[in-house]
């Protein structure tokens, strides 16, 4: 296992001097402004800010639905100007396809760009067992809860074999109880296919539990204030959580954050 | 390398199983329920035309000339001893031959011009155009533009079936693609544009299209009456035409009964048929 972390080549990330902005009545607004990050394959990376800080929008500029007004992001020296199926996304909402039952949903991406010798039914029947859904594979989407659907939509995003998973705010919507359950699953799946994730959330908790390594982000232009390394041990669990390095990292993450909320706050009431 | 115990499965399984057999029960439950009220909304409509006529109500809407119930079931026993089927037949196969034909041609051009600006500024004008053109205008331009009477009536109501169709495909397919997390979706998982529109974009505007497809339907059976006013000596709608110019009022209301019935039970038929490609969708109406 060890070895296979050293020889792992592919899913680094570089983000070179980057700007992303988009005009509002006549102006030239910044969501992001002059970001520069590299983030190493296999290696798990939150970005943490408050809402509006241009989180998202570098995710969208990862995965290429947005192209950066200056600066490059490369995927493995090769620079990204539009979305492929070397990186999986994993949306904040409920995405899958309603019209497709699960095992479609997660067979789709496997059917389209076909590679290796798995057949597309192969690799659903193998990632529902990993998610412990294969009494649902012929369920349609709407016949699951929420926390079943996202975890589908992990596998979905998996099933093409990506370098990099990015995710959005996945477990957003839901229930806190759910959302411990789906963090440590993922760090399970994380474990096994030694891929590169990159995690936006504006959950402290969340971000701290799950991440190598933690982007803070600034407001106003979004920049990126703190690169904070994650050094608690590995495997974790619900006993990391109340480690005290855990509750010392979460405090620095917390007035970090804080600073900015009440920035962004003032900024949008002047 | 399965994960561990979301729940037991095999409880998942029993939990399920238990869950449907409930559902079923309570499924037959609520639909007599709904099949009651509508046996006694038609029973009171019929009781309601009766007492009207038999009053000869006569306040703005004047009854007097109107048919009873049972006048219009004679007309459609003395209808049916007189071999029907001929005019059946004949009026079926319009409206089908009309519908067919709207339906491929709306769907087909629909899905043009909605995901496409350019065939939108090309085509989208004169078919506006000639939209609120009303079927019965048609007729002096069917019988002179087609070579016999037969195939006018078959353009009349696929004008009918067709304006419907082509107007809720070209706005379902708009809304599946300004849905940007769908599309957004298809391209991170790698599909390029041909799929994204055979695999989302048209799935998704099933729905819109299923709607399009019924009230066409409706038309077509509309647009009956006016296609058979053309010429011919069968048809249901010709024999309404004819009671009337010949004043014979209760087949008139017997043809009008008729075209209900079968404009009702196809769109119908078009539901049923188009839901069978749509098992993923549930309809509540239990929210409002």
């Amino acid at each position: 296992m060890n070895q296979n972390v050293l020889t792992r080549t592919k899913g680094k990330v570089v983000i070179d001097n980057i700007s992303i902005s988009y005009s509002s009545r006549n102006e030239q607004i910044y969501a992001l402004k002059d970001i520069s990050a590299t983030i190493n394959p296999g290696e798990f990376v939150c970005i943490l800010g408050p809402s509006g800080c241009g989180k998202s929008s570098l995710l969208n500029g990862i995965a290429g639905f947005v192209n950066p007004s200056n600066g490059k992001i490369s995927l493995d020296n090769k620079e990204i100007i539009k979305p492929s199926p070397e990186m999986g996304m994993v949306f904040q909402q409920y995405s899958l396809y309603p019209w497709k039952t699960v095992k479609e949903n997660i067979s789709f991406g496997p059917s389209i760009n076909k590679k290796g010798d798995e057949s597309p039914e192969e690799i659903a029947a193998k990632f529902l067992d990993m998610i412990g859904l294969s009494k649902y594979a012929n369920h349609y989407p709407n016949e699951l809860s929420g926390g079943m659907q996202q975890r589908v939509g992990i596998a979905r995003a998996l099933a093409n074999y990506p370098d990099v998973l990015l995710m959005d705010e996945p477990f957003g919507a839901l229930d806190s109880q759910t959302r411990i359950i789906m963090q440590e699953n993922l760090l399970k799946i994380w474990r096994e296919f030694k891929i590169t994730v990159v995690f936006v959330t504006h959950d402290i908790d969340e971000a701290v539990f799950l991440a190598d390594r933690i982007l803070l982000m600034s407001t106003l232009p979004g920049k990126i204030k703190r690169d904070l390394k994650i050094d608690l041990p590995r495997p974790r669990d619900k006993e990391t959580t109340d480690s005290k390095r855990f509750i010392e990292l979460r405090q620095i993450c917390h007035s970090l954050i804080r600073e900015e909320s009440i920035k962004a706050f003032e900024k949008q009431n002047q | 390398m399965t994960l561990t115990n979301f729940s037991s499965k095999s409880n998942f399984y029993f939990k399920s199983f238990k869950k449907e057999r409930l559902m079923l029960w309570e499924l037959i439950r609520i639909n007599s329920k709904t099949y009651t009220r509508k046996l006694i909304s038609i029973i009171l409509f019929f009781l309601l035309w009766e007492f009207l006529c038999w009053i000869d109500f006569n306040f703005i809407i004047n009854f007097v000339f109107v048919p009873t119930p049972v006048e219009v079931i004679n007309a459609f026993i003395q209808f049916i001893n007189d071999s029907p089927w001929v005019h059946f037949k004949a009026s079926i196969l319009r409206v089908i031959g009309g519908f067919i034909s709207g339906s491929i041609l709306g769907i087909f051009v629909g899905l043009l011009i909605g995901s496409s600006k350019v065939l939108e500024d090309l085509l989208a004008t004169p078919l506006e155009l000639l939209r609120p053109i009303p079927a019965v205008a048609w007729i002096p331009l069917a019988i002179l533009m087609f070579p016999d009477a037969e195939s006018g009536m078959y353009y009349i109501t696929f004008v009918g079936a067709f304006y419907p169709i082509l107007i809720s495909t070209q706005k379902a397919v708009e809304n599946s693609l300004s849905d940007r997390l769908m599309i957004r979706v298809g391209q991170s998982l790698g599909a390029n544009s041909f799929q994204l529109f055979k695999d989302i974009i048209v799935p998704s505007s099933l729905p819109g299209i299923s709607a399009g497809l019924v009230i066409g339907m409706g038309n077509a059976w509309f647009c009956l009456v006016t296609a058979e006013i053309i010429a011919g000596r069968f048809g249901i709608g010709y024999k309404t035409w004819e009671s009337y110019v010949i004043s014979e009022y209760p087949p008139i209301v017997m043809g009008m009964v008729l075209i209900g019935l079968m404009g009702a039970f196809s769109s119908f038929v078009v539901l049923k048929i188009t839901d069978s490609f749509m098992p993923w969708r549930t309809i509540s109406k239990d929210g409002i």
